[in-house]
């Protein structure tokens, strides 16, 4: 393995930052991740749970593009869990997604509105009762 | 921007592993999130953590041979290698003591592979700026 090119450097530059915390290079990294994952360099799953890390790192810092990206990136998440038929995993996913879709919503972010209302209508019930039993306190992630 | 704490990415690490390990999550997804923490956390350059990533790399070197990838297990081994050496640079003494035990076991073709990447430039200039 040889680590001699300028784009490997750069990518060390990106990674650092990420490092320190740079909300801008962690979505950077979770793009080139996302990126390794669709053309196979890497598995799907690989991909997913570095993205996932990544975007929850991001959405810390607060900012509401990023906490959307963090709940994209739980929604493909599920999908794949779902594909693969861990049902029970892609409803907790989902329900943590639309979580985060309900409080930005309620912040006043009319595009995370939206594609609740959207997801009411394509998405199984599941993730709406987790998400209730969440908001009620009731339910037990064990 | 908050700055990272690197040891609260290494909590974050070990929960990683336990969650793979106790059947939290799948154990290729526990080791990949541990692995990515382990590597932010080693950006901060210091010797223990750059051991700690060396470790995460030589479990998920075991995972992989364990199903049958051995390319992507050599890489990680080798990896791992080139981390305990930055270690053990760094007068880590668990790294210089892993190091020995790890130039009486390991296959030649692995420490040549692990010597190219630690003389690469990139991998100097990286520590060079963060240690």
């Amino acid at each position: 393995m040889s680590v001699d090119s300028a784009a490997d450097e750069q990518a060390f530059s990106i990674f650092d930052q990420a490092a320190r915390g740079c909300p801008a290079a962690l979505s950077a990294l979770l793009d080139q991740t996302l990126t390794l994952g669709d053309d196979g360099t890497v598995r799907p799953v690989e991909a997913l749970a570095c993205a996932e890390l990544l975007a929850r790192m991001a959405a810390s810092h607060g900012e509401l593009v990023d906490y959307r990206r963090l709940a994209s990136v739980l929604m493909m998440r599920a999908n794949f869990e779902r594909q693969h038929g861990s049902f029970d995993q892609a409803a907790t996913l989902d329900a943590e997604a639309l979580g985060i879709l309900d409080i930005a919503a309620d912040d006043g972010d009319e595009m995370a509105g939206r594609v609740l209302a959207e997801a009411a209508s394509v998405m199984p019930a599941a993730p709406f009762q987790l998400l209730r039993l969440m908001k009620a306190g009731v339910y037990d992630a064990g | 921007m908050t700055p990272v704490d690197p040891d609260s990415l290494v909590q974050l690490m070990y929960a990683a592993i336990r969650a793979g390990n106790v059947g939290d999550c799948q154990p290729l997804e526990g080791l990949v999130t541990a692995e990515a923490y382990a590597r932010l956390a080693a950006s901060s350059g210091r010797p223990d953590l750059h051991r700690k990533l060396a470790a995460v790399l030589l479990c998920r070197a075991g995972y992989e041979r364990a199903n049958g990838n051995y390319d992507l297990g050599d890489r990680a081994e080798a990896e791992a290698i080139a981390y305990i050496v930055e270690a053990a640079k760094g007068q880590d003494l668990r790294a210089t003591a892993a190091l020995r035990f790890a130039c009486a076991d390991l296959a030649t073709e692995l420490l040549v592979e692990a010597a190219e990447i630690i003389s690469a430039p990139q991998f100097n200039q990286h520590f060079a700026g963060n240690c």
